[in-house]
């Protein structure tokens, strides 16, 4: 496939007028969210889905992608100025962001920042642009094998997400799986877990799920404590960074970078995990370590080029493998699954023009939120005063017209309500809701590979381990599910094995 | 004994059970092939094995040692209730009322009931929230909303 034929089919998708627009809007969008501590890209992504329902697949993408991404750049204001991490991924940011502030010097923490997120972004689009091809081009082997072995992968990443209480992450992924289950076999037409409603016969939808949990729940979250943000009066006068800043920020960049682009191809780690690697890598190679913590402009590169590389390495397993590795990629698979745009190989050689003009996309976000996160930031301090009592309503009303718009279903919006309330529960009771979402949206597709591979193999389990790259996926997923255990056996601490995750992982 | 971890723990598990209920007469495997039975059977016995180590550790008072539940106090109950309520309320007169007044309502209702108190407010909030919504869903999507009793204005 010639990659320069692509990208300029993605390129001419991606400049149409329109889809300029979506993107502008979008990475404003997304810059927002990540701004505005208590709804994260999670929730800012589900209340949105309503809305890309109602647009062209590639406008909707664009938008939402934007958002996505421009979560991470968005986040580090308020860490900077506030101490307030806009979401979890820019919690790393505030320990030296803020120091940087209080030196006055909250200028060219935001411009590193920005700069940084700029070429981690960009970075990681471009591995995107190389690796996803011929990953893609190797999946057209795959079979209902493969892709069980994939999508048991993808489930793998709960183990991941799962935070404190293994119990509680494993009962919302089987939750999950049972929501999943809701409806007529796909193979058989027999009514499972429906009780007897017609209404359930068609599956519970994706959608009000996701609006209802995560944007009427972190609603609910909001207007439950007083907490208007207190913007302290910051000067932004110099947005100016001098020489010796750049020398100091560019190898944290770079590995910042890498790492967080690592980390977020892997299921089951985001951006928030990359974000804790960056920080503590730069600390520990740090000739001056003691220094992290008091304002120290590595502790501010890393960590945000970090959360922006993890943005492009989660989308190659979504693209090309339709694996989410995370609550904020589970719900644009699930946007995907709602245009019947499955994600994988034939995502490639069936709709060329929306994924390049996807991907050519990114490159453009990328480059605004540059510009947005240099020239604007006032602009978006000064949004930050609209007070929650106004903000919640607005978003409370905004998820009931749009469910409603999607279907005029009053069973929707009574969905929508009901998970709200569940995850508002959630959330208090610190059951993660990211492996819920995870297995509602792969759990159908995984069923019917098991289902589909076993008639093939007339119920031979060990086709899963005689494909080698069947085999390969199926000890990787394995090993992923089995490494806690392991972890646990060989260690004394009771935290052994679990990663540090906040209740909503992205 | 962490009370309403216990409580949560125990409702999985109830919900687990049900499931199992709902999935047992489904047939398991068909000709050595897992059947549309397969998955529900072992899902719904997941949720009961999680839900049993839940309320065990919370039982056994580990889920959260020395962390108290993060729930809000009472003028917060009160926050999330009306909220509720009026959402309910909305959802189910939408289609009634019609979207301009539900949404003005909701809003005049909702953030009245948050504190503000500003005349101002509590009149541009609900009309700007209606143009915001109008401008977006009907305008730009072209999504018909319901104009309920307000359809002699056309």
């Amino acid at each position: 496939m010639d990659l320069i034929a692509n990208l300029s089919t993605g390129f001419s998708v991606a400049l149409a007028p329109i889809n300029l627009v979506f993107v502008t809007a979008g990475v404003i969008i997304g810059t927002l969210i990540g701004a505005l501590p208590g709804i994260g890209p999670v929730a800012g992504l589900s209340i949105l889905i309503p809305l890309a329902f109602g647009m062209d697949p590639t406008g909707a993408m664009i938008l939402m992608c934007g958002v996505y991404y421009g979560c991470m750049y968005g986040g580090t204001i308020t860490s900077v100025l506030l101490n307030v991490p806009g979401e979890s991924s820019s919690l790393m940011t505030c320990l030296d962001g803020y120091q940087m502030a209080q030196q006055g010097r909250a200028g060219p923490a935001l411009t590193i920042a920005a700069i940084g997120s700029f070429i981690a972004g960009t970075f990681s689009v471009v591995m995107l642009t190389l690796l996803a091809p011929p990953l893609a081009e190797a999946a057209l082997s795959f079979g209902p094998p493969e892709y069980f072995a994939l999508m048991l992968l993808g489930l793998s990443a709960i183990t991941g997400l799962t935070g404190r209480s293994r119990a509680k992450g494993y009962a919302m992924g089987f939750i999950g799986l049972a929501m999943a289950t809701i409806g007529l076999d796909p193979l058989g037409g027999v009514p499972r877990f429906s009780f007897g409603h017609l209404e359930l016969l068609d599956g519970i939808g994706f959608l009000p799920i996701a609006v209802g949990m995560f944007g009427l729940g972190t609603v609910l979250a909001m207007v439950d404590a007083p907490a208007d943000i207190k913007i302290m009066k910051t000067t932004l006068r110099e947005m100016v960074i001098t020489r010796q800043d750049m020398k100091e920020s560019a190898m944290p960049i770079v590995r910042g970078t890498i790492i967080g682009f690592a980390v977020g191809v892997l299921p089951g780690a985001g951006a928030t995990i990359s974000t804790f690697l960056a920080y503590a890598a730069e600390k520990r190679l740090s000739k001056t370590p003691e220094k992290f913590g008091t304002g120290t402009i590595a502790g501010v590169a890393a960590p945000e080029s970090a959360n922006n590389a993890s943005t492009g390495g989660a989308m190659i397993p979504l693209l090309t493998l339709g694996i989410p590795g995370s609550g904020t990629t589970a719900v644009l698979l699930g946007v995907l699954t709602l245009f019947s745009l499955q994600p994988g190989p034939l995502l490639f050689t069936k709709n060329p023009e929306f994924v390049w003009g996807l991907i050519a996309s990114m490159y453009i976000g990328n480059v605004m939120l540059l510009v947005l996160n240099i020239a604007f930031v006032p602009a978006f301090v000064s949004v930050l005063k609209i007070p929650y009592r106004i903000l919640a309503p607005l978003i409370a009303i905004f998820c009931l017209v749009g469910v409603y718009s999607v279907n005029n279903s009053l069973l929707d919006l009574w969905l929508m309500f009901t998970f709200g309330l569940i995850g508002y529960l959630a959330n208090k009771l610190a059951y993660p809701l990211a492996p819920l979402v995870l297995a509602l949206v792969l759990g159908g597709y995984m069923e019917v590979s098991l289902r589909q591979s076993l008639k093939m193999a007339q119920g031979d389990l060990s086709v899963f381990f005689t494909r080698p790259i069947a085999a390969v996926i199926m000890v990787i997923a394995i090993a992923i599910i089995l490494w806690p255990l392991f972890a646990k056996l060989f260690s004394r601490s009771p935290q052994a094995g679990k990663l540090p995750v906040s209740a909503e992982e992205i | 004994m962490e009370k309403a971890e216990a409580a949560a723990g125990i409702l999985i598990l109830i919900i687990g059970a049900v499931l199992l209920i709902a999935a047992y007469p489904l047939p398991y495997m068909v000709e050595s092939v897992p059947g549309p039975g397969f998955l529900p059977l072992w899902v719904s016995l997941g949720i009961i094995a999680s839900g049993a180590a839940v309320t065990v550790s919370a039982v056994r008072g580990r889920l959260r040692p020395g962390e108290p539940i993060p729930w809000p106090d009472l003028p917060g109950w009160r926050q999330v209730g009306v909220m509720l309520v009026a959402l309910a309320l909305a959802l189910v007169l939408f289609d009634d009322l019609g979207f301009v007044i539900t949404t003005t309502a909701f809003m005049t209702i909702v953030i009245f009931s948050l504190g503000v108190r500003s005349w101002v407010t509590l009149i541009t909030a609900p009309i700007a929230a209606a143009a915001i919504l109008y401008a977006v869903f009907a305008l730009w999507l072209g999504v018909p909303l319901p104009q309920g009793i307000l359809t002699f204005m056309g």
